[in-house]
């Protein structure tokens, strides 16, 4: 109950801030959390299981290419273009993730890395229909476009705010059904839960699909705010920079990677007027922040608010390996 | 012929430089099961040292300067091991983004600091084992250096 209320007033705050705000460099960054904890809150459904795909920034591609081939070459509204962005990303993810999900542990990541890679050389080479190393420009804005103009960010944020709202709520509640409590049996042992009859490659290739699905929803709305995308930004290092806000937030709840997410977004924004030093405090964070925090922001709170209320957490929840012993 | 010996032997070169890296990695890998996203740190720091060392201000012969290169990111690993991984007990995660965060910090301290930052080799400090530091006949007729 007291839950429910603080996340309504959250939502309420959020919904509120445009209204109080209106620095349109502040809604940018706000903007680009909202795409950051899509994707790292897609990723994490998937990593429930003990897997990291690093395909995510792949997936997110496809989403944002389909977009913006839809709404700049065939000249369809982005209202279509959106779930048919959701959708492409989440059939390709079907035979891939049927293939890749044969092996586990560190293979699982360089076969969704090397996915990934595919999708950028495939992207990168064929100059026609995806433009190449040069991307697509001028990718039109939703509908109605005297609404969603260039310099007005906050159709945008509102935009953004209903689909990151919308993919944490419905990936909130997959993680809390018997579906969730499915993918949390396999990863504290996969030998265990196909003993007691769960169907464990077709439950992991359902959570590898529903990612891919979100994190095409975030590709696409990438390609309507920024009306560019290129194979230069949906590189490996946007889905590592996913893992280290997953791992930073912690891994044993959403709240994880969403708390993540918005704050190592707004760090490096934070420091930089440090220059040429930004990467440094990055690192030197990241550096700092494992060591002081092992389990993760929302790992560390809950044992302190454990350790307040005299009671123990149980070890399994506060745990982060995601990978089992392989 | 002589162009194939020579790709050959410089392709040989570049795999045996990216195998000796590998096998930093692997060693790792297969014993403690962590993934040490500081390697290439290490090789670029052991590759400045050989450069400082080497060069004409220290005037290292090439190899005292190689000794102390692998003295030095000896080092530095050692000071990671104590300082990142054994703390999070060996976590793959956990050493993963440590990992990540420590080769930021390194790679961007390096790029500011002014003489790291510094890519060109001046021929007059090539890198050379000693017996090779004497330029050849056919060097020395090219006209010199500015």
């Amino acid at each position: 109950m007291k839950q429910c209320v603080r996340t309504a007033a959250l939502i309420a705050a959020l919904l509120g801030l445009p209204l109080v705000v209106h620095d349109a460099y502040f809604l940018h960054v706000l903007i680009l959390i909202g795409i950051n904890v899509m994707v790292a809150v897609s990723m994490w459904l998937l990593g429930i299981t003990g897997l990291i795909s690093f395909g995510q920034a792949g997936f997110m591609f496809i989403g944002a290419m389909t977009t913006a081939l839809l709404t700049k070459t065939l000249h369809w509204p982005f209202w279509i273009a959106l779930p048919l962005s959701a959708a492409i990303p989440a059939l390709i993810a079907a035979p891939v993730g049927r293939l890749s999900l044969r092996v586990r542990g560190v293979y699982f990541f360089l076969v969704t890395l090397a996915f990934g890679q595919v999708v950028n050389g495939v992207f990168a080479y064929f100059q026609d229909p995806f433009g190449g190393w040069y991307g697509i420009r001028d990718i039109p804005p939703p509908q109605p476009t005297a609404l969603f103009t260039t310099l007005n960010k906050v159709p945008f944020y509102y935009l953004c705010l209903t689909l990151t709202l919308l993919t944490c709520g419905i990936i909130y509640r997959v993680s809390r059904s018997w579906f969730g409590n499915v993918l949390w049996s396999i990863r504290e042992s996969e030998v265990l839960a196909a003993s007691v009859g769960i169907d464990v490659p077709g439950t992991k290739l359902v959570a590898f699909v529903v990612s891919a699905l979100f994190a095409g929803v975030a590709g696409s709305f990438y390609a309507a705010y920024f009306a560019y995308i290129s194979p230069l930004v949906f590189t490996f290092e946007y889905s590592v920079n996913m893992l280290i806000f997953i791992v930073v937030g912690g891994f044993a709840s959403i709240t994880g990677p969403i708390v993540g997410a918005v704050m190592l977004t707004l760090v490096p924004e934070l420091f930089r007027v440090t220059g040429k030093y930004q990467l440094l405090a990055f690192g030197v964070i990241l550096l700092l922040s494992m060591r002081l925090m092992p389990q993760g922001i929302m790992g560390t709170y809950a044992a302190f608010r454990a350790r307040r209320a005299h009671t123990a957490v149980p070890q399994s929840a506060l745990s982060l390996s995601a990978t089992p012993e392989a | 012929m002589t162009l194939a010996l020579q790709i050959v032997t410089s392709g040989l070169v570049t795999g045996l430089i990216y195998m000796l890296i590998a096998l930093g990695v692997t060693l790792l890998f297969g014993i403690m099961r962590v993934v040490n996203f500081v390697h290439g740190e290490l090789v670029m720091l052991s590759a400045f040292a050989v450069y400082f060392l080497g060069s004409q201000e220290a005037g290292l012969p090439f190899w005292a300067a190689l000794l102390a290169a692998i003295g030095a990111a000896a080092a530095v690993a050692v000071i990671c091991q104590y300082l990142l991984f054994r703390p999070l007990h060996y976590d793959i995660l956990n050493c993963f983004i440590i990992g990540i965060g420590a080769s930021f910090a390194i790679r961007s301290a390096s790029a500011c600091s002014a003489t790291m930052s510094r890519t060109e080799i001046h021929p007059q400090d090539r890198l050379l084992p000693s017996y090779r530091a004497k330029p050849r006949r056919d060097d020395e007729k090219a006209p010199p250096q500015p």
